[in-house]
């Protein structure tokens, strides 16, 4: 980026689009908070995913089970359970020497269980089968994935899409009103390019940002739990953190150095969930709104070709609104 | 020294200072909007899927009155001789109409499992009340700090201790206020009925007044402290209540002796008797006046502190580490959990794409933020590649490609979760059976990683003993045979050379691999050896940094 006295020559207005987008991108990137924001999301979900995957591993590993005869423990242990004879099974469930117990009782059959699952149920349902029972549960086997994941991983990566426009509004809105406060907004708005550049070098370089983590944070929750869509999902949640960007920006630059980061940020916050209400109730009109589009994808409804035209259209708005604030 | 005037003196200042103009209203809005439907409206009340008796499928005619139809429930009845129930859980409503069913013989279930204590509301009242201070105690401090009065403060007649305290105390009065007045008007909306519970909330505030502004020390402004309070503040709270309340599992009223952890116990009414309250009210307590210390002692520190060189290389390797296992070996969990299904669906390839590019892309992002170049992320030496190192790096990755059988050189379980996640990490190592694209994609992240960005940063030992640990972790000694050639490699041509030996590696087709130990063992010294063959000093790169 040229930094010498301002000779009044205009470099090439995409050359120099491009360098300052790097260089605002590197100095966001340089803050390790903002870094942190933007990696933390993600991991965090992904551990927890899998914490509590090996949580529930660690409380339904155990597979004993006490019988009181050799034959119905073999049925049991060709089911998978670790089952074994004693004499006394109610005994060895109370001592703590196994997980589920099968005995007859003065009032019939009994079955112990310290807790339910696939387990639990295979004993219930080879008992009854076996005493000629009125009823038996029967576990319902698993054809391949779990099409009821479908909405869940939706819902999942939707709210983390719309943490990632509430981090472009306060991109858009704490960057400007920052470099307002430490001056080097006049510093930057000094260089001999188009007021409108500067806006567009920040939606470029949050819109970036967003994205790039974004997508990165909805491929590593795919591979840990296969996200509908990914790739409709990566499109969104750029897109949208572009139209967070532009919203915080705009609103910031509309309130000039009147107003404090709170009241355009607050009015930002508001918005997107407005829309993100607009999208999830009305998915066919969101689908084509920025941040609307994502409300529109928790339902299922893919984004249309609309959505990157009202993106672009409001970061002119944001851009316009930054371009007036100059004058 | 503490003199009470000055600390009073301090709160009613910040109390002015922050809620100033529209700042009183915003938080009495916020405050209103979040606390009062928590704490005093009466909830309706409404049932679980599994506290009602309903199915879909065929039901019975005999049980028709009392089974509810509901063809979306996942749990299908089938036959009548006998009833098929096909579910993953028999809710305990249907399975007591179901053993109404005549015939004999009975089977009754009983499930033993252990009760977990369901918290009243009172703790999500405290838990509502700690993301309101965020707001005030971002400004209080941070805000001080940005807008420079903070030196004003630091130069008055009055103790760091005092400035700490008066703070604290402003902001832990008003929470504290706020939430036992909703509580109070739960009380006369008949929503909660007030009784010792009402103590967790004052030192729930207290304590989150003190962790906010110890979180928010040394923020530069008010968008640091607000980010620093918003991510840390609920995360810290709700593992201090899970570490309160898995202590109280153990051995009830011992969790409440955790700083806030007990607060949030005692709030949620899962902590009675006058013993464990004031073990609440004592350990909260330190807890307040340690942070309050500290808060103190850090009033003179400018900004934000840079990250010791200790700390910057365990992150390289903490995220590292995440970024390579979740994707690569996380899948495996599933199996673990009882739901093998869900990782078979999950593509491994996919897995190790993922996982190089997110190492990429760090690599990228740190180099973005040092200030490399391409030459300098990609360790170029400054007099250029010899050509004749490229045949030696091929060399190189065909020899490594011959080493599987050297895992063999370890004892190592032969089944088991262990054994599987090491499975999907040597998979990582190797990746050509995933196709060009995610081999191509795992092998130059792991490289700019590696290679590129850390053997840069820490130094090629320090990088290899990372790369040991994040990708061959239960593979040591291959993986370090591995890091040490790769490594000699990258210090005469950077990461092209490495990059070109772990493609020729991946590319390798496994019927080449040697069948023996010993065998695969002398692929590796060979590896190794061509890597450091005509190296002035074969061993001083391990001192270089």
């Amino acid at each position: 980026m040229n930094t010498g006295p301002n000779t009044g020559a205009s470099p090439p207005l995409a050359k120099a689009w491009a360098l300052l987008t790097v260089s605002v991108l590197t100095r966001t990137l340089r803050e390790g908070l903002v870094l942190r924001a933007l990696i933390w999301p993600a991991l965090i979900i992904a551990l927890t995913l899998l914490v509590s995957a090996t949580f529930v591993a660690g409380l339904y590993a155990s597979k004993s089970a006490a019988v009181p005869d050799e034959a119905f423990a073999e049925v049991l242990v060709a089911k998978g359970l670790d089952a074994r004879v004693y004499a006394d099974p109610e005994a060895a469930f109370v001592a703590g020497e196994v997980d589920r117990a099968a005995f007859e009782g003065p009032e019939g059959w009994v079955i112990l269980a310290r807790f339910d699952g696939a387990y639990t149920m295979a004993m219930e349902s080879e008992l009854r089968a076996r005493l000629g029972a009125a009823w038996r549960p029967m576990l319902i086997p698993r054809a391949g994935r779990n099409a009821a994941l479908g909405p869940t991983t939706r819902l999942l990566v939707g709210l983390l899409a719309v943490l990632f426009v509430l981090y472009g509004v306060v991109f858009g809105a704490g960057g400007l009103s920052r470099d307002q406060q430490d001056g080097s907004l006049d510093a930057e708005r000094a260089l001999p390019v188009p007021s409108w550049i500067h806006a567009a070098s920040r939606m470029g370089a949050a819109g970036l940002a967003l994205s790039v983590a974004f997508a990165a944070s909805v491929w590593l929750i795919h591979t840990i739990l296969g996200v509908s869509a990914p790739w409709a999902w990566s499109v969104v949640g750029g897109l949208s953190g572009l139209g967070g960007a532009a919203m915080g920006l705009g609103l910031m630059a509309r309130a000039g150095r009147a107003e404090s980061l709170s009241g355009p940020l607050s009015r930002g916050l508001v918005a997107v969930t407005g829309l993100m209400a607009l999208g999830y109730s009305a998915p066919a009109l969101g689908r084509h709104l920025p941040i609307a589009s994502v409300g529109a994808l928790v339902r299922g409804d893919l984004p249309g070709v609309g959505a990157v035209f009202t993106t672009l259209l409001v970061c002119g708005l944001a851009a316009w609104m930054f371009d007036r604030s100059a004058r | 020294m503490i003199r009470p005037s000055r600390v009073f003196a301090i709160a009613r200042r910040d109390l002015k200072v922050v809620l100033a103009g529209k700042g009183s209203w915003r938080l009495g809005l916020t405050a209103l909007a979040l606390l009062l439907p928590a704490g005093a409206m009466p909830l309706p009340e409404f049932k679980t899927p599994l506290e009602i008796a309903q199915a879909a499928g065929e039901i019975p005619p005999a049980l028709a009155d009392r089974i509810e139809r509901n063809p979306r429930f996942g749990l299908r009845m089938e036959g009548e001789d006998p009833v098929l129930v096909h579910t993953s859980r028999v809710p305990p409503p249907l399975r007591e109409v179901l053993d109404t069913l005549p015939g004999e013989p009975k089977v009754r279930f009983e499930l033993r499992a252990t009760e977990f204590p369901v918290p009243q509301r009172g703790l999500l009242l405290a838990l509502l009340s700690l993301s309101l201070l965020t707001g005030p105690l971002t400004e209080s401090l941070a805000g001080e700090r940005s807008r420079k009065t903070l030196l004003s403060l630091l130069t008055a007649s009055i103790s760091r201790g005092e400035l700490a305290l008066g703070k604290w105390l402003a902001w832990a009065g008003v929470s504290s206020v706020m939430t036992l007045a909703v509580a109070l008007s739960g009380r006369v909306t008949g929503a909660m009925p007030l009784g010792l519970w009402c103590l967790g909330l004052p030192l729930a505030s207290g304590m989150a007044a003190a962790l906010g502004l110890w979180l928010g020390r040394d923020a530069e402004d008010e968008v640091d402290g607000a980010a620093r309070t918003l991510r840390a503040l609920p995360v810290i709270a709700l593992g201090l209540f899970g570490a309160a309340y898995g202590l109280n599992m153990l051995s009830p009223g011992l969790g409440a002796v955790v700083p806030l952890g007990g607060a949030l116990l005692l709030a949620g009414g899962l902590i009675t008797g006058v013993v464990p309250v004031l073990g609440a009210v004592l350990g909260t307590g330190l807890g307040v006046g340690a942070l309050t210390w500290s808060v103190a002692r850090a009033l003179d520190a400018e900004g934000d502190p840079r990250p010791t060189p200790a700390l910057s290389e365990l992150s390289h390797l903490g995220v590292g580490a995440a970024v390579w296992w979740l994707p690569v070996a996380g899948p495996a969990a599933w199996a673990l959990a009882g739901n093998p299904d869900l990782g078979q669906s999950l593509s491994p390839a996919a897995g190790v794409a993922v996982g190089g590019a997110l190492f990429g892309l760090y690599a990228l992002v740190e180099a973005l933020r040092r200030h490399w170049s391409l030459a300098e992320l990609l360790n170029l030496p400054a007099e250029g590649v010899r050509s004749l190192y490229f045949p030696r790096a091929a060399l190189v990755g065909v020899a490594l490609s011959l080493s599987a059988a050297a895992t063999a050189a370890l004892p190592f379980p032969g089944n088991g979760w262990l054994y599987a996640i090491r499975l999907r990490l040597s998979a990582g190592l190797d990746p050509g059976w995933a196709g060009w694209i995610p081999a191509a994609l795992a092998v130059a992240g792991q490289e700019l990683m590696f290679r590129g960005l850390l053997q840069r940063a820490v130094g090629p030992a320090r990088a290899g003993l990372f790369f040991v640990l994040v990708c061959a972790p239960l593979d040591p000694l291959r993986g370090a045979a591995a890091a040490a050639a790769l490594a000699l490699l990258a210090q005469r041509g950077g990461v092209p050379l490495a990059l070109l030996a772990r493609l020729a590696w991946a590319a390798a087709p496994e019927s080449l691999s040697i069948a023996s130990p010993g065998g695969a063992w002398l692929a590796l010294l060979v590896a190794v050896g061509a890597a450091a063959l005509g190296a002035e000093r074969p061993l001083g790169f391990l001192g270089r940094r």
